[in-house]
């Protein structure tokens, strides 16, 4: 279907079948019994089947996924063998993501390239509700949590997927997808401390409300310390978030079912930053904060129709608020969708769908930014279909489908792809995909004034006797950025205990955002403003690869890299940052003893050259670094579960980005954390 | 950065020591293995086994069949590795009658199957629509999922120190209008609502 997944799944958890295998966390286990092989089996009593012994082994579900596209999936079990207390801490397994952390409170995250805090060609999904912003169309990572444990799997598909989910869609997608609430049935508590993650809380609770309904509600809180800048300084960034919310579950008859769902957050983070002024010295450093707050509420509901079909319609609001010196934003959005997936005759497999997106984004516009109009009303019409074609049953399978979507900047924009799925034998599947995506531009590409620098008179970048004001301005005329993708991927499974799944890429981008320089003088100070553009062309193409392997039942062994070289003008110009050509991430889980399990997690990211603001060349280099995470798990009795974790254990601590603009260099510190769960 | 020059010895030492780690670990990987795996379907087939087991002893009512011979026809959800080793029961024997495996999705559970068993992966809202669905009418509903007995279903397999066991929820299965033997009812884990 979406993505030539013949086994009808995907990110799309609404449309999952009886023959769902995106989750497919699945214990296979292998009899170890010398008395009987497996033709005897059948014969055999059900007493004496109970007297066999079995041990487990747990595939990981990449493997078994028949989807046309580069997917990773993050289990349930990766999550906790992670020893993660975020998400974006989490996303540092999966083959093609960079994930960076810039400060205690900011992450950037981008897929096969183009990285930055303000990362744009991303699209984040939680439980289906978009999270970017319209403003910048990156993602605030620290506003976006749950609580770990009610996680069924986080879906990763590096790549365009334009086609189903829209513009931003161009270089990945994430989706989030929580647990169904009768999967989380009973109640669960978790806190514990630590050296930066200074304390942390959680509550759930899950219980059958009527017959059929199920619920669960959650709070939790996290505390976290402040981190170094590289001068040694304390960076002044520490934060604290609480958060709570709720899932309900139902089946009213076997031909329907809904999910309503919501969130409240309110994040009270503490920042330094360093912003222009006008008046001598001609920067302030503000150490005001921000805060964020935000809320959502969804409804979704499922109408399972003859032969198969099935009609979904989905309905959010979501409020956003966020206050800091540089930005005053509160976004109101309102999404509708409706999607229908149904086979006609036995070779195809088609889903269409329509959505429409509502967006109130209102700004206070101030000296640092400035977006006309000051409040926007935004809309964007969609509608897409999508054909899986069986050419050989079970065997080669054709998706061809297109989205046609509607903007207020662009108009309308075009985005189809075309996979090919070949499957000769179980232990090989071999895909192909040609797709094109676009990224429609921002608020702030469009209209926008950014005031980031004041260089004093007769200063090192300023010979000229008054003060120079330097920034960026969006561009009314801005068009779309446009990517083809060529993708090509093969996935090897000898085994049960053994896959491996390598995705190649090359991707050809056109009318990539640029910002030429401006210049101009208004008798009181001197200004160069980069005008945003589409001037620049390029392309990026790279390797990723995922080894899962369980060479015994007690020890298992996730391995991922990626390689990319980006053939771009200057990533300056770009206004991005370079990617690390090779990184690697290799997890070890060893379960001792039935209550004693040991995780170990390094990674290695290589060098980059970061885009930043306050350097005379405008870059930043960052050294390549490699860190590892170790976790004991001791489970004394089958309900609790105590940890003792420790993060970025071979250094004091290490630099893995720095933001463009606003901030001083930060690090990344070794720390150390406990923490308790309990599950009654 | 000054912070850096300090340890940077001792990195490269760390770092050339952990890259070869993770070559030797590569290697190990991309040369073929022979692994645990000899078995790896084992599990499933010894699930089927019991499910065979299972048909053998429940007493469905007469009118859940067309004739004495008629097969019973057995309705399998999950992933590939599950579907094809019950497929190694398709056409057994269970007295006069024949089981009949299925491992497509059933247009109409209560019409087709006599016996649906749900894997683990099987998507919980579809687990639910089709308890819902059979509920009250002869269908034994067996499943690997922990709430399986919660969400209503009748039968649901564990592992206990590396064995298979199962429980039974005695209310569902007589509201089915399903006799279980005595002999399975013995050796389960017997819950009622």
């Amino acid at each position: 279907m979406f993505f030539g997944l013949r086994k009808k799944s995907t990110l799309w958890n609404n449309f999952n079948t009886f023959q769902q295998i995106a989750v497919p966390l699945s214990l296979l286990m292998i009899s170890n019994v010398a008395y009987a092989n497996e033709s005897d089996l059948a014969a055999m009593s059900i007493e004496d089947l109970m007297d066999i012994q079995v041990t487990s082994v747990s595939k990981k579900p990449q493997s078994l996924s028949n989807s046309a596209a580069a997917i990773f999936v993050i289990t349930e079990d990766d999550i906790k063998q992670s020893a993660s207390t975020s998400i974006p801490e989490l996303l540092r397994m999966v083959p093609g993501l960079s994930v960076a952390r810039i400060d205690a409170n900011k992450w950037a995250i981008s897929s096969r390239g183009f990285n930055s805090r303000f990362a744009d060609k991303l699209l984040v999904l939680i439980d289906g509700r978009s999270v970017y912003n319209p403003l910048y169309s990156g993602v605030y990572w620290n506003a976006q949590d749950t609580v770990l444990e009610d996680i069924e799997r986080i879906e990763v598909i590096r790549g365009p997927g334009a086609t189903v989910w829209g513009s931003n869609a161009v270089n990945g997608v994430i989706s989030i997808i929580t647990k169904h609430a009768a999967d989380t049935l009973g109640g669960l508590v978790s806190g514990g401390v630590g050296t930066k993650e200074r304390a942390f809380a959680t509550g759930r609770y899950g219980a059958t409300i009527a017959d059929g309904i199920y619920g669960r509600f959650y709070a939790k809180g996290n505390n976290r310390d402040s981190s170094d800048l590289v001068s040694g300084q304390d960076a002044g960034d520490a934060w604290t978030t609480y958060r709570s919310g709720f899932r309900i579950d139902g089946t009213l008859s076997s031909a329907n079912s809904f999910t309503v769902q919501g969130d409240i957050y309110s994040n009270d983070i503490d920042l330094s930053s360093v912003v222009a002024d006008l008046a001598p010295p001609y920067m302030v450093f503000d150490k005001s904060g921000a805060k964020s707050s935000g809320g959502n509420i969804q409804l979704a509901w499922t109408r399972y129709l003859a032969g198969n079909s099935e009609l979904n319609i989905q309905l959010y609001y979501d409020r956003t608020n966020r206050k800091e010196i540089v930005e005053e934003e509160e976004t109101d959005t309102l999404d509708f969708e409706l999607k229908h997936h149904f086979s006609l005759g036995l070779e195809h497999d088609i889903v269409w769908g329509m959505h429409y997106r509502f967006i109130n984004d209102q700004l206070h516009n101030n000296f640092h930014l400035t977006v006309e109009p000051e409040r926007a009303e935004l809309n964007l019409f969609s509608f897409f279909v999508q054909d899986e074609y069986s050419i050989i049953d079970d065997e080669l399978f054709l998706t061809v489908g297109s989205k046609f979507e509607h903007n207020d900047y662009t108009g309308y924009e075009i985005q189809p792809s075309a996979r090919i799925l070949w499957n000769p034998e179980d232990e090989h599947i071999v895909w192909g995909a040609v797709s094109r995506a676009v990224r429609t531009p921002s608020r702030i590409e469009h209209n926008s004034t950014i005031n980031l620098l004041v260089a004093p008179p007769s200063s090192q970048r300023n010979p000229l006797p008054v003060p120079f004001l330097w920034g960026l301005k969006g561009n009314e005329k801005i068009d779309s950025q446009v990517l083809i993708a060529y993708e090509a991927g093969y996935r090897f499974i000898p085994t049960a205990a053994l896959s491996l799944d390598a995705a190649i890429f090359y991707n050809d981008y056109d009318k990539l955002r640029t910002a030429p320089a401006e210049h101009s003088f208004n008798g009181l100070y001197a200004n160069m403003y980069g005008r945003f553009s589409n001037g620049e062309e390029g392309d990026t193409h790279g390797l990723e690869l995922a080894v899962a392997w369980q060479p015994l039942s007690s020890l298992k062994i996730d391995l991922a890299y990626s390689l990319i070289f980006e053939d771009l003008p200057d990533t300056r110009d770009l206004v991005t940052s370079e990617a690390p050509t090779n990184q690697l991430s290799l997890m070890a889980n060893w379960q001792l003893t039935d209550t004693l399990a040991f995780d170990f997690w390094g990674k290695y990211v290589d060098k980059i050259r970061v885009l930043y603001a306050p350097s005379v060349d405008y870059s930043y280099q960052i050294d390549d670094y490699f860190t590892v995470d170790l976790q004991v798990t001791y489970t004394p009795f089958q309900d609790l579960e105590l940890a003792l974790v420790g993060q970025n254990l071979l250094e004091k601590n290490h630099e893995e980005f720095v933001q463009e603009f606003y901030t001083l260099p930060g690090t990344v510190a070794r720390s150390v954390y406990m923490k308790a769960t309990y599950r009654f | 950065m000054a912070m850096k020059s300090k340890s940077a010895r001792k990195l490269c030492l760390l770092k050339s020591k952990w890259i070869l780690a993770a070559l030797l670990f590569s290697l190990c990987v991309l040369l073929p293995y022979p692994t645990v795996s000899a078995a790896n379907t084992s599990e499933y087939k010894v699930k089927a086994a019991f499910v065979l087991n299972f048909a053998l002893l429940t007493e469905w009512p007469e009118q859940s069949f067309a004739s004495e011979t008629a097969p019973i026809k057995l309705c399998v959800l999950g992933d590939r590795a599950l579907t094809q080793a019950f497929e190694s029961i398709n056409g057994k024997t269970v007295g006069k009658r024949t089981l009949q495996v299925t491992t497509t999705p059933p247009h109409d559970a209560r019409s087709s199957c006599h016996i649906i068993f749900f894997g683990k992966n099987v998507n919980t809202k579809i687990v639910l629509r089709t308890l819902t669905d059979v509920s009250g009418s002869p269908v034994l509903t067996m499943g690997e999922k922990n709430t399986f007995i919660d969400l209503g279903g009748a039968i649901h397999f564990f592992m206990e120190k590396e064995r298979l066991k199962f429980g039974v929820n005695t209310t569902v299965v007589e509201e089915q209008n399903l006799r279980l033997s005595s002999r399975l009812l013995k050796i389960a884990r017997l819950t009622s609502n």
